[in-house]
């Protein structure tokens, strides 16, 4: 579903990790830990193919089969929290989805409003929204409980139990109640 | 598209140049050849301060990684080529009109100089585009983009004037035409090569 084979990520002279092996099957999460600068948001960024590793290879499920939500990851200030869901279903070729998705993430109330106006907990929100709605195969999470209230980690565990009944999970945290979905661990920066 | 930044600076510089060139040939008929250079530059430059920011917006607000996790790098050029090609002739329809009316330039082959206008417009589209996505995340990105732009750009400026010169009344049509032959495989060459060349810039598999 989702593996790597000997993969190195160096930054100049800096290796921030090497020879990581990842064989993830479905049913299975695997929790990337590691202090800050470890290299868990790289790490994530090389398996889904953001960054080109430095040395070894991943193998991985096409565009369609992979969801991703990170802190750092941008949406188009100007579009509504309809339009992101309606343009990234049109590109991945799904129909009808947005007020589904909009309800179940909370966001039906903001739905036509300017991501631009919102906090930084419903982008987060609808940064999950926008990973899940297609139901990919392997969902990555960078970091997911920060920024969300109560409900919105409840939308997280929800989020992460749905994709263990169909496919797998990595997450990158340092947030150690994020623990308790994994079924492997990996620490970085050790 | 939902910023129409892009359109409105290619227009008010677009007006300004017609503006301050009609005003320095004033009751003067500028010759075809500097007619026509005036022409080319302008739509260059109209060209160069609007169409990158399709690409360059993406790297500015970080939504760069967003679109690339949802679509081919081939298709996400191919998007971005389709807008900057219509807001390109929507510039050189605005621009040319302008320039004929306010420099009160002659236009002896009406359609020599229409299909100059179309095909200058497309292949620059198909320039900056190229130029763009060649660009997007680099650091150096500004010296890299007139590194690159130099090559791309200056064969169709050097095409474009010399079909809107024969169009103006100076050269032989068999040259004017020959011109437009060249941008419209210019145009269509850059087209063809640069979805290949944004999916090698924006590779980043193993």
């Amino acid at each position: 579903m989702l593996s790597a084979d000997r993969l190195g990520r160096r930054f100049g002279d800096r290796w921030v990790f090497r020879e990581i092996g990842i064989d993830l099957q479905p049913g299975q999460c695997l929790c990337v830990q590691g202090p800050n600068g470890s290299g868990k948001s790289t790490l994530l960024k090389v398996l889904i193919g953001l960054v080109a590793p430095s040395e070894g290879k991943v193998f991985r499920p096409d565009r369609n089969g992979i969801g991703y939500a990170a802190l750092d990851l941008s949406l188009y200030p100007q579009l509504s929290a309809a339009e992101h869901l309606n343009l990234f279903a049109r590109f991945r070729g799904i129909h009808g989805t947005d007020s589904d998705m909009l309800a179940k993430h909370g966001l039906s109330d903001v739905g036509a409003k300017p991501v631009g106006s919102f906090s930084t907990g419903m982008r987060a929100r609808l940064k999950l929204a926008l990973a899940t709605f297609h139901s990919p195969q392997v969902l990555l999470l960078d970091e997911p409980s920060a920024a969300l209230d109560e409900t919105g980690q409840t939308l997280i565990g929800d989020a992460i139990h749905d994709q263990l009944q169909r496919g797998a999970v990595v997450i990158a945290t340092n947030d150690p109640a994020d623990r308790k979905y994994a079924t492997h661990e990996l620490v970085l920066g050790v | 598209m939902r910023s129409r930044h892009g359109l409105f600076t290619s227009f008010l510089f677009s007006l300004l140049a017609v503006v301050a060139m009609s005003l320095s040939s004033f009751a003067t008929k500028p010759a075809p050849s500097i007619a026509a250079g005036m022409l080319c530059v302008t739509l260059l430059f109209s060209a160069v301060v609007a169409l990158p920011r399709s690409f360059l917006v993406e790297d500015e607000q970080g939504t760069f990684d967003l679109l690339r996790l949802a679509v081919e790098p081939s298709a996400a050029f191919a998007g971005k080529l389709l807008y900057n090609a219509v807001q390109a002739l929507l510039s050189v329809a605005v621009l040319s009109v302008l320039f004929v009316t306010m420099t009160g330039v002659t236009v002896l082959d009406p359609l020599l100089f229409a299909l100059g206008c179309l095909f200058t417009a497309l292949s620059l589209a198909g320039g900056v585009s190229v130029c763009g996505a060649l660009v997007m995340g680099a650091s150096n990105r500004w010296l890299l983009g007139t590194a690159a732009a130099l090559p791309i750009l200056l064969p169709q400026v050097f095409l474009g004037m010399g079909a809107l010169k024969v169009a103006f009344g100076q050269g032989t049509v068999s040259g004017g035409w020959m011109c437009v032959t060249g941008l419209f495989g210019w145009a269509l060459t850059l087209a063809s090569i640069g979805p290949f060349l944004a999916a090698a810039a924006w590779k980043t598999d193993s």
